[in-house]
């Protein structure tokens, strides 16, 4: 089977995300099942300004053939006032404000577009539902169609646009559980073909070296939280609520929080903030620390989450965020918090327990390996692509 | 049993194999929330700034439901235009107000920011509020909870599948299979060439998976709810309308038309009414308090609703298949 990816940026470069789920999908379809994949992007990296940073053209990135084209426009200036527009009301928005929110979020690539027009796959994914590539790409090409929505409880998902970018789906591929139940009412995907599949983890990769060495708080606690530095990401909020944890329980304990930085937070001696780290030193920072903290409230599967079960961590998550709390209910891996005090209660219940930590971690973990490990899911993703590949192009019947 | 207190500030435990109760240690949790909050722990001006920074980026439901056609009137005022219009009849007046508005942008774009934000919390509480009246009316409109129970009957057996299968033919496009139970059906229809996938309130998605099947874990209606307009060819019914409350079946006819492709097909499975009286009267049927309809009065149902039926008598079951314009 050959199947094409179709993501507005794509590389080593790109850190988790929606874009990243997608790269491990297409490599492990390459790598373990013999598929050839090709991956339809951009030249950008940064997700705010979308800039064209790498050259275009055809490569090879782990055995899947990464074609690139050049934007004609990035983050357009409007962005912002038209988002705060939008999210006022999105669902009444019209179908030109719509898409006038779909260009300025960019990256606009009607080249793109157009290549998608005499791709050779027999499947085509495109993934997440929010951008340019996806909202054209998927009405035109003629091959079936997944789509891989990534989606969170935001305004966008309103947008009227959406709808017709849903319907134009043969496949539905979920991240999880609560992002079906989120999607369904409001787009009306229930008969469309679909599988809540998740993303698959790996084995933990440290080398075993000492986490708050490698942070430069050798022989403190610490409490780790991982993914982008972000307000909107619940990042402002966990360095707000640490700094109260602390001044009402002083002590050694620190926060270190992993991954890019899109918001700077104030120096804290008790927060350390490491940018982006290798997959060698956030695996040693993640096991040595107490326990894992996912703060967002949007997450559409939170792959840091499992990856904290599979470091034997046991985690906390914010309570409103479906898919964490999603994962911890069917696990027993975790607790959630829904404000401060809870925050508060939570994290002092859990560094005073060493045997509930423990079980939470054995739990996650043991649900992880059942779920998400990456030759079992490969395998439910393969035959959900065959089944739509069987199926055809159906999404001209209902039109 | 140690005291909250204890758990909290206690020594720490040594790893035990004994399983700890979560739904324990949620409610120890919660009520120490509660005590900690009633002791004044966190200063509550403090405690109201930290939670704002919890529920700034909190998702709240984005308009559906019945009245969020009613609140769009209310959402597309709450935008504040910093933009301050500067056109004048006076010579002039226009450099000066667009001045005068450059001056001052900054502190009238912090002003109607913060009025903006505030107003669209009160409309993301009112959509909230919109969304669980809706909620609230859907259940007085059908007087029962949304899922009526699937009713089977001893000694029933699945000779209308071929039937069902056959009246399907090669029709083009997805067949619900609603109450579909372990699959059996949908196997048979997809071997048959057909795209089916079914919904069963009662079944495992994981044992449906793992045969390659689409199988939902949802009740008919909340799953029609979410169908869109003319997604189906076919929809299969099988034990879920015995059950169903009067207002229930006219949401479900109702639905069928909406769903259904021009030549799509109902194929009505049910349970003959003299088979479901004494001992053999299924125990959710009698809690549900309704009588099933007769397969002749589904079929006049079916016909004011412009269906024509085909029934195939069974013994203990009738299959009927509508369609319409036959």
């Amino acid at each position: 089977m050959k199947i094409a990816f179709v993501t507005p940026r794509y590389g080593e470069q790109v850190m988790g995300g929606a874009e990243g789920a997608a790269r491990s999908l297409a490599e492990h379809l390459v790598a373990d099942l013999g598929h050839e994949v090709d991956v339809f992007t951009t030249c950008a990296i940064d997700h705010l300004s979308w800039a064209d940073v790498l050259d275009p053209g055809v490569s090879t990135l782990n055995g899947v053939t990464v074609r690139r084209y050049t934007s004609s426009a990035g983050r357009d200036a409007s962005f912002s006032d038209l988002d705060a527009r939008i999210r006022v009301a999105p669902s009444s928005r019209t179908l030109d404000d719509a898409a006038a929110w779909v260009r300025a979020n960019g990256p606009v690539s009607d080249s793109l577009v157009e290549a998608l027009g005499e791709c050779d796959a027999d499947v085509v994914a495109f993934y997440p539902y929010l951008f340019y590539m996806t909202v054209h790409g998927i009405t035109q090409v003629s091959q079936p169609a997944v789509l891989h929505p990534a989606a969170h409880d935001e305004p966008s998902l309103y947008l009227p646009i959406f709808r017709r970018v849903f319907d134009a789906a043969d496949g539905i591929c979920f991240h999880t559980e609560a992002e079906r139940a989120l999607v369904e009412p409001v787009l009306h995907t229930a008969a469309t073909n679909q599988i809540v599949l998740g993303l698959g983890t790996g084995h933990a990769s440290g080398s075993g070296r000492d986490g708050a060495a490698l942070l430069g708080i050798a022989g403190r606690p610490y409490v780790v939280s991982v993914g982008r530095v972000d307000e909107q990401k619940g990042s402002t909020m966990l360095y707000e609520y640490f700094i109260e944890y602390k001044k009402q329980h002083p002590g050694p304990l620190a926060l270190a929080m992993l991954g890019p930085v899109s918001r700077p937070l104030r120096d804290h001696r008790d927060v350390v903030v490491t940018g982006i780290v290798d997959e060698a030193d956030k695996w040693d920072i993640v096991a040595g620390a107490e326990l894992a903290i996912s703060p967002s409230a949007m997450e559409s599967f939170s792959l840091v989450v499992l990856e904290a079960w599979v470091a034997k961590r046991a985690v906390m998550v914010n309570a409103v965020c479906g898919p964490t709390v999603e994962h911890i209910e069917a696990s027993g891996g975790g607790l959630s918090f829904s404000g401060y005090l809870s925050f508060e209660v939570t994290l002092e219940r859990l560094l005073s327990d060493t045997r509930l930590r423990t079980q939470m971690a054995e739990r996650g973990a043991a649900y992880v390996a059942k779920r998400y490990d990456w030759p079992v899911l490969i395998r439910r993703y393969e035959a959900f692509l065959e089944s739509v590949v069987a199926q055809g192009r159906r999404a001209d019947l209902r039109r | 049993m140690p005291s909250l207190r204890d758990c909290f500030e206690g020594p720490v435990d040594p790893v035990s194999s004994q399983e700890i109760d979560l739904d324990q240690v949620r409610r120890e949790i919660a009520a120490e929330v509660v005590a900690r909050r009633a002791s004044g722990s966190v200063d509550a001006i403090e405690e109201r700034r930290l939670q704002r920074l919890f529920e700034q980026y909190s998702p709240h439901a984005g308009g559906i439901g019945a009245l969020s056609d009613a609140l769009r009137s209310v959402d597309a005022t709450i935008f504040i235009d910093p933009d301050v219009p500067v056109t004048s009849s006076q010579l002039a007046g226009a450099a000066v107000k667009k001045a005068l508005r450059k001056a001052n942008y900054w502190y009238v774009r912090w002003i109607t920011t913060q009025a903006t934000k505030a107003l669209s919390n009160i409309a993301g509480v009112l959509h909230q509020v919109g969304t669980e009246i809706d909620r609230i009316n859907r259940r007085l409109d059908l007087v029962s909870n949304d899922t009526p129970a699937v009713i089977k009957v001893a000694g029933a057996t699945t000779w209308w599948h071929e039937q069902a299968r056959m009246s399907l033919g090669e029709r083009r496009g997805r067949v619900l299979v609603a109450a579909c139970g372990d699959g059996a059906l949908v196997a048979e229809l997809n071997a048959a060439g057909l795209d089916a996938y079914g919904t069963d309130p009662r079944s495992s998605l994981v044992s449906g998976e793992a045969k390659g099947l689409d199988l939902r874990r949802e009740g008919l209606i909340e799953h029609l709810e979410a169908v869109a307009d003319a997604m189906l060819a076919g929809v299969v019914l099988t034990g879920v309308t015995e059950a169903m409350l009067p207002a229930q079946r006219t949401w479900l006819l109702r639905a069928l038309d909406r769903v259904l492709i021009a030549q799509g097909l109902v194929v009505l499975h049910v349970l003959k009414p003299e088979s479901l009286r004494g001992d053999a009267r299924p125990i959710a049927l009698e809690l549900a308090g309704v009588e099933p309809l007769r397969p002749s009065t589904w079929v006049a149902v079916l016909a004011e609703r412009g269906l024509t039926s085909v029934v195939v008598d069974g013994d203990l079951d009738t299959l009927i298949i509508a369609s319409r314009g036959q």
